[in-house]
């Protein structure tokens, strides 16, 4: 077992109950199957649909206690739309494990996210602060500047797909490389991304640095804007 | 009365339960296998392969003890039902069952009897136990004896030396002093063998606390044994079992306190 999901196994720091605050909403949600049970509590700010809190309960092994505790600290500081794009492959990728009793965390989520679409929503972006949790994970790609230019798009496509993508989708956006020119990237946008002034800004900034701590240092990322 | 002793109990159970069902029972028309429900795999599961060529396998159930008794067996046999086929006592929850009442009965209605004793682990006296078939483990013939188990004509006793006293006692001192479930309390039960539950916390996930500590519990199928004795699904997949033979008071006050410390960092996490 990899150490994230010892560290929310052994100390998961979302396990609990939350109670409501004026202006907030307590959301409670729950699922089941077999023997295992789930709850999610969300406190949701009725002003912008931010959800400010998130907790869970559990009866179940090890591995629910991990998806549960990653959701929740997924859920904090997002939109409850942005909490209803959060994936099985997203709360796995978190922890680096497959979870097998992550759809009982999904449709908990689900069920809190129907409980709050009275609430009008101010999006907000999370993109940027959830993809600094990918660089905790360093490693340069070996040889990369020997590669052909095609062979380095491949490099560049692989990790949008697995490192970047999942993060920005929270906000329903979508990222392309289009191509690799020595240390240049060019990538295009998609989705919300085209219209999102975060994308020339803090959402770009960390997928640049994503792309330097995992592949090469001197990497620039450009984006076409047209 | 045949002893049967293998390397495994798995080969033993496998070659008796075999060679009953070619030898006798496809001759006889007596084709019913009985076990009581949560039987250990290594009789189950021969009587389920042995469905193929006629046999027909049946899980009788237990009563809140965790025990097959004399009534149910009394109800469920019938004409064609060969041979009653179990454990004399549960490794998991510890049970003893009332294997001098199961025999009476056998015997009056000429059902043959086999009892693997694997689960007494240690040196035994079966030279009276008016079953037709014993199996065990051979490799608990070289394991330090624990506890001796033999039988008289009127029933089955446990003799207890000293070492199997400190373990009923190490036992009795645990379960006083944890709040948690104990399972089987009023049943005779093998003096090592604990099986408790803290409702509310699943039982691999407090064994996976445990276990970084320690301590190895066992949950097993334990859940399943303990809802064919009517236990909740909750409570009996809260379920673990501890086994104090050779065991320290040092290390049963210090279980004590990692349970302890344990289940306060489990509390807000159960529903």
């Amino acid at each position: 077992m990899n150490r994230k999901m010892l560290f929310h196994i052994l100390e998961p720091t979302s396990a609990g109950t939350l109670t409501a605050h004026e202006g907030l909403r307590l959301v409670k949600s729950g699922a089941s199957v077999q023997e295992h049970k789930f709850a999610l509590y969300l406190l949701v700010d009725e002003s912008d649909g931010i959800i400010a809190d998130a907790k869970f309960q559990a009866f179940g092994p090890p591995e629910l206690i991990a998806a549960g505790d990653a959701a929740c600290l997924l859920l904090v500081r997002k939109s409850y739309e942005g909490a209803r794009r959060i994936t099985a492959s997203l709360i796995e990728k978190q922890l680096g494990a497959e979870l097998p009793l992550v759809n009982l965390v999904l449709e908990a989520i689900e069920g809190a996210v129907n409980q709050c679409m009275d609430i009008p929503l101010e999006e907000k972006l999370v993109t940027p602060d959830a993809m600094q949790e990918m660089l905790a994970e360093t490693g340069q790609y070996p040889g990369w500047e020997q590669l052909q230019p095609l062979e380095k798009k491949t490099v560049i496509a692989q990790l949008i797909a697995q490192d970047i993508q999942p993060y920005v989708a929270l906000d329903a956006g979508g990222v392309e490389v289009l191509e690799v020119e020595g240390d240049e990237v060019r990538i295009a946008y998609s989705g919300s991304c085209t219209t999102c002034y975060s994308a020339t800004g803090s959402t770009l900034d960390a997928i640049q640095q994503i792309m330097r701590a995992k592949i090469y240092p001197s990497l620039t990322v450009i984006p076409q804007l047209s | 009365m045949n002893f049967i002793s293998l390397s495994s109990r798995a080969e033993a159970n496998f070659q008796l339960l075999f060679t009953l069902a070619v030898d006798d029972a496809r001759e006889t028309g007596r084709t019913h296998f009985f076990y009581p429900a949560g039987e250990d795999p290594t009789i189950v599961y021969p009587i389920q392969r042995l469905e193929k060529i006629g046999i027909r396998g049946r899980p009788l159930s237990l009563n809140s003890q965790g025990q097959l008794t004399r009534k149910t067996l009394q109800e469920t046999l019938s004409p064609r039902t060969a041979l009653l086929s179990l454990s004399w006592a549960n490794e998991w929850t510890g049970v003893i069952h009332p294997l001098h009442d199961l025999i009476e009965v056998c015997r009056e209605n000429q059902v043959k009897i086999h009892v693997d004793v694997t689960a007494c682990k240690g040196s035994l006296d079966c030279t009276d136990l008016g079953v037709d078939y014993v199996t065990f483990d051979g490799g608990i013939l070289s394991r330090t004896p624990l506890p001796i188990m033999t039988t008289s004509s009127a029933a089955t006793k446990i003799l207890a030396p000293e070492a199997h006293f400190e373990a009923a006692r190490l036992r009795a001192f645990f379960e006083e002093s944890i709040p948690a479930h104990i399972f089987f309390r009023e049943a005779e039960r093998l003096p090592h063998i604990s099986a408790i539950a803290y409702p509310g916390v699943h039982h691999e996930l407090l064994a996976f606390h445990l276990q970084r500590l320690g301590v190895h519990a066992s949950a097993g199928r334990l859940a399943a044994l303990l809802q064919a004795s009517g236990v909740s699904p909750e409570l009996a997949y809260s379920a673990l079992t501890f086994d104090f033979s050779q065991k320290s008071e040092e290390e049963v006050l210090r279980l004590i306190d990692i349970l302890r410390t344990t289940m306060k960092k489990m509390e807000p996490l159960i529903l």
